[in-house]
């Protein structure tokens, strides 16, 4: 199911009958920039022509959007990731939001704790001490990580 | 760009692709990152995928509150070993007490519970040597047998226990045991003195049959090789590698990439003999053991003629070995197994309630060439005399060879009936070519 926010929409116009102007219809989606919007369209066009190309081979749909989404990713800026995912999670799209929480995975992998702050652009808002104790307990955790 | 509006759930999409490092570096990030990744499914799939755990339970085996707090206990345990190893292990011992737990739970009573890094230490300051690494895991995990296990019926009970498993033929009966570490250190000296090594040598004691044939293992700690005792190990310390060489890896090396040593990959071999069926039970007289002769092909050939079904395989036998003796280098132990269909004996479609043993015709082969070929009466004495439906008759003997390669073959004689009162003319019954190979894995 993709992008169900608009369908919603749709469906709630369809209730409301009125059938004709749909094409023209302007859908209001205030928490999505356009650009995270046009990736995200381009995505599941995508996916749905691979899958209309590959239509009963499910293997085939899968290795084929897997070879897209590794394209995809090097176009992208990790940056570009968070807005992606929120625009994914706004528009409830299932698919592209599970792609791109695993991207975000791939990105902070073995990296360490200051990189992942700068990443998601968070500051620290633990109590005085607290970051501490935490990396005491978590140890076993701290060795091997990539240099920022 | 703001994750703090984004949802728990896709903060958890997120994180439940992370390793579990990486979910511990998150939750050190900001207060809401730590709450998401803490979150306990998280930390019981990791335990479920690492550890084989469906309930959080400690190394020392008590509940823990959380799966989160198992995990991290599990991981302050091992510090000091690198994790893909301490992994490894503990799957080893899982797959063997699994197997133990399942078809020889008298066995798995008698392993003990690992010991603690203070004691490994102490036993290395004793016996002055390093432990490789896997082996001071194994021991971590499971600190061998105990050997005065309550014995069951009759004095052989108890000692028939032993993980290894073993093999009897005539007089001659092993079953080997894995040694405690207090058991290794006490062993260690006075045997290492009587083999006639330096009391510097690093060799230890760490399995040995507790029966009264002798059969002895030794790992060698800088090179992370286990040996068994031949026949000359009292006089020449003469001993045999038990796992290719070539296997064993950066044993003492930490930062190593894979650390193998010969303790274990020679119970790993040992766990997937048993669950391959490789290796099974037998039971003898009342007594089960681990018995050491392989019952599937291509080690055990199987041949049925007019109803009569013979099964026969071979072992190696290192403690008889004797690598100065170009003529009999090796030898090996054949188990011959037969048995009579429900059908009975058929032959030219004639059925008869029964037939017995009479002679046996035997071809034993040094590679391809023909060591001995000769006919014989009875099976070491005895004429077995096959009903339909029963056990099977079972009898061990053995053979030297000249060299590491080699195969039996032959057949039987039988007559319906009985040879008091035999039914119709005696008929060859076919044992199928089993090979002699000294194996890469010496149990």
């Amino acid at each position: 199911m993709k992008f169900c926010a608009v369908k919603q929409y749709f469906d709630d116009e369809n209730n409301n009958n009125i059938t004709s102007g749909a094409s023209t219809t302007m859908i209001p989606l205030p928490n999505v920039e356009s650009h995270p919007l046009a990736i995200l369209i381009t995505y599941c066009k995508k996916h749905l022509k691979i899958k209309a190309n590959n239509a009963d081979n499910k293997k085939e749909t899968e290795k084929e959007m897997e070879q897209y989404e590794q394209e995809l990713l090097k176009k992208v800026m990790p940056q570009e990731l968070t807005e992606l995912i929120l625009a994914a999670n706004y528009l409830n799209f299932k698919e592209a939001l599970d792609f791109f929480c695993r991207a975000v995975a791939s990105a902070i992998q073995n990296k360490s704790i200051e990189f992942v702050r700068k990443f998601f652009g968070l500051e620290s808002d633990f109590e005085l001490g607290e970051e501490e104790k935490l990396r005491e307990e978590f140890a076993w955790s701290f060795e091997g990580v990539d240099e920022d | 760009m703001d994750l703090e509006t984004v949802g728990g759930l896709v903060l958890h999409t997120i994180l439940s692709n992370l390793t579990p490092k990486d979910t511990a570096i998150a939750a050190c990030v900001s207060n809401k990152l730590k709450s998401s990744a803490s979150e306990d499914i998280l930390w019981s799939k990791f335990c479920s995928q690492e550890l084989d755990l469906n309930e959080p339970i400690d190394p020392l085996g008590n509940p823990t509150p959380s799966f989160k707090a198992c995990y991290q206990a599990w991981r302050e345990a091992f510090s000091m070993y690198p994790w893909p190893l301490v992994m490894r292990v503990k799957k080893c011992w899982g797959r063997l007490k699994n197997w133990l737990s399942i078809n020889f739970p008298e066995a798995e009573a008698t392993l003990r519970k690992g010991v603690s890094e203070v004691e490994i230490q102490e036993s290395e300051r004793i016996l002055k040597v390093k432990l490789p690494l896997p082996t001071r895991i194994l021991y971590r995990f499971c600190d061998g047998q105990e050997i005065n296990a309550k014995k069951s019926s009759g004095s052989a009970g108890g000692s028939l226990l032993g993980l290894i498993g073993g093999y009897s033929y005539y007089s001659h009966l092993v079953n080997v045991f894995l040694l405690p570490l207090n058991e290794v250190v006490s062993n260690t000296k006075p045997i290492i003195r009587q083999i006639g090594f330096s009391s510097r040598s690093k060799y230890i004691v760490v399995a040995f049959s507790h029966t009264e044939t002798e059969k002895f293992f030794f790992l060698n700690c800088t090179t992370g090789q286990l040996h068994v005792g031949t026949v000359n190990l009292a006089t020449e310390g003469e001993m045999i590698p038990c796992v290719p060489n070539a296997l064993i890896s950066s044993v003492h090396d930490s930062n190593g990439d894979q650390q193998q040593d010969a303790m274990l990959l020679w119970l790993e071999e040992h766990a997937r003999r048993l669950e391959n069926g490789m290796i099974k039970l037998r039971e003898e007289r009342g007594t089960r053991s681990i018995s050491l002769f392989p019952e599937e092909p291509p080690f055990c050939s199987t041949a049925i003629t007019n109803g009569v079904k013979v099964r026969a395989s071979a072992v190696f036998v290192p403690e008889i070995a004797d690598l100065q003796n170009e003529n009999a280098k090796y030898t090996f132990s054949y188990s011959i197994r037969m048995s009579l269909q429900r059908e009975g004996c058929v032959i030219n479609g004639i059925p008869f309630s029964s037939c017995q043993l009479n002679w046996r015709h035997w071809i034993i082969r040094a590679n391809d060439h023909v060591e001995s070929d000769f006919n014989a009466e009875a099976v070491i004495g005895k004429y077995p005399l096959l009903l339909p439906g029963e056990r099977e008759f079972v009898y061990e003997s053995c053979t030297p060879l000249p060299t590491s390669l080699g195969s039996i073959e032959g057949s039987f004689t039988f007559v319906p009936g009985r040879l008091a009162d035999p039914k119709g003319a005696p008929f060859e019954v076919e044992v199928a070519r089993f090979p002699l190979q000294l194996p890469d894995y010496i149990f």
